[in-house]
């Protein structure tokens, strides 16, 4: 009884102290100095601020409307990825994401805020503002970069090498043979068909506003997040000695799982990656296991490796099994080289 | 489910075997044409992945590549990497077709496929 109990606690996620300083403290810190920094401007702006202009100020209120406009969406976004910052993040894979996100959009959604009140600094009511534009991609590209900087930060997983021999089903390799097996991983064409729709629609809708209202932020804004959910639809999986690779087309996100950490592997069917994953994409579980990691594309088959520390990675790939076997195989081979240098 | 379009590519090697690296590399690639395994319009990984996969130099995997590129098997385009020609597969359909002869008639005989395999690569000097 108390066997099996410890053997199903939760190892703890590790680095606690940097998920707090890049998931917490400093997009609090960073969210609440652009708070205080708008603020004190208050003597400085206009009355009346202009919120939306082109060619002449179309809509103009008080600086308060601005603020908690574009302050709530930086608090949102603060408090979701705070959440996920202390509470996942036992892979390196999904601690760097989200501590990369934590800190960048804090930036990102500072600049969203100060931007439009640094224009009308010390100008009159009904100018037109200019130099708009030009912040937000200071905004954008600062975000980026710290965003990059707490990505690099959040720590490598610490080596943690399965025991015992590899479960599942092994491919036939000769004592000198090397393999390697690669492969990409695409969407459904109807998944695909159905999110670009999707996707030209929002931006349709995005355009039109924007067009009414003068103002290319939405725009702008949503074009950059469909740019990032597209980056992570192509993925080049790969299998050899070094263990499983899983890269999008550009290199980045890239989830490693190196050989001498995988129990197991097999391959099996992902039925429907709502019910099993909540979505497509890069998912991870804030409940139970909060080891998991998937990589899912598509529905269908999927290597699903246990690994080390009561982790679990599952990618959607085609001939999972052909993946799994050869991953088991050289895992197993990665364990006796390591048993005979010992 | 699906078609065997993105199957995925799996390179073996064993140093220890006396045929060349890159003509067992290459050797894959067509017996996987042969098999339909790889479609026309197929990426094949990049030969420095390849490489560093399999430990291997780099100019060994990009031997392969051209040596099939010469028997019209694969593009080579810089940027794009190695991709499946349109004619490959009409190209082996009448080594397919013969193959699947030969192996009709050694069953029928009764004479092991390895056997076959050793008249092939040794003619008898009547054959030649």
């Amino acid at each position: 009884m108390s066997a099996s109990a410890t053997k199903n606690e939760q190892p703890a996620v590790p680095y606690l102290g940097r998920r707090l300083v890049w998931g917490v403290l400093i997009p609090v810190f960073v969210t609440g100095a652009a708070f205080i920094l708008a603020l004190s401007w208050a003597p400085r702006l206009p009355e009346e601020v202009a919120l939306h202009w082109g060619e002449g100020v179309n809509r103009t209120g008080p600086v308060d409307e601005l603020l908690w406009t574009n302050g709530a969406i930086a608090v949102l976004s603060l408090v979701t990825l705070a959440v996920f910052a202390l509470t996942v993040g036992r892979t390196s894979f999904v601690r760097r994401l989200v501590l990369g996100l934590a800190t960048g959009q804090s930036v990102f959604f500072a600049g969203l805020l100060l931007a439009p009140l640094a224009v009308q600094l010390d100008t009159e009511s009904g100018t037109v503002p200019e130099g708009l534009g030009a912040n937000l991609l200071v905004a954008a590209a600062l975000g980026l970069c710290t965003g990059i900087v707490a990505a690099l930060a959040a720590g490598n997983d610490g080596r943690l090498p399965a025991t015992g021999r590899v479960a599942g089903d092994k491919v036939h390799l000769g004592t000198h043979e090397r393999a390697v097996w690669t492969v990409r991983v695409t969407p459904a064409p109807k998944l695909l068909v159905v999110g670009a729709l999707g996707g030209a629609a929002v931006l349709g809708i995005l355009a039109w506003v924007s067009w009414i209202s003068d103002s290319w932020f939405g725009f702008v804004a949503g074009v950059m997040v469909l740019a990032l959910v597209s980056i992570t639809l192509v993925w080049r999986v790969r299998v050899d000695s070094r263990g499983l690779t899983a890269q999008t087309a550009l290199g980045w996100p890239r989830l490693h799982v190196p050989s001498e950490e995988v129990e197991g592997a097999e391959s099996r069917v992902v039925a429907s990656p709502l019910k099993e994953f909540g979505g497509w994409g890069i998912r991870t579980s804030l409940s139970e296991p909060s080891g998991t990691v998937g990589v899912i594309i598509r529905g269908g088959d999927a290597i699903d490796i246990s690994r080390s520390g009561q982790r679990r990675v599952v990618v959607t790939v085609n001939d999972a099994s052909t993946g799994a076997a050869l991953l088991n195989t050289l895992a197993q081979r990665s364990r006796t080289t390591l048993d005979s240098e010992i | 489910m699906y078609n065997k379009y993105g199957l995925g590519v799996l390179f073996r090697i064993d140093p220890s075997s006396s045929q060349p690296l890159f003509e067992q590399l290459a050797a894959q690639v067509r017996l996987a044409l042969l098999a339909g395994d790889l479609a026309h319009g197929e990426r094949l990984p990049s030969a420095r992945e390849i490489a560093e996969a399999l430990q291997i130099n780099q100019h060994t995997v990009l031997h392969a590549y051209q040596s099939l590129r010469d028997e019209g098997l694969l593009e080579l385009r810089r940027g794009r990497g190695a991709v499946i020609t349109a004619r490959s597969t009409d190209h082996y359909q009448g080594l397919a077709h013969s193959l699947e002869a030969v192996r009709t008639e050694a069953r029928r005989l009764g004479i092991p496929l390895s056997a076959v395999a050793r008249m092939i690569e040794q003619p008898t000097e009547g054959a030649a």
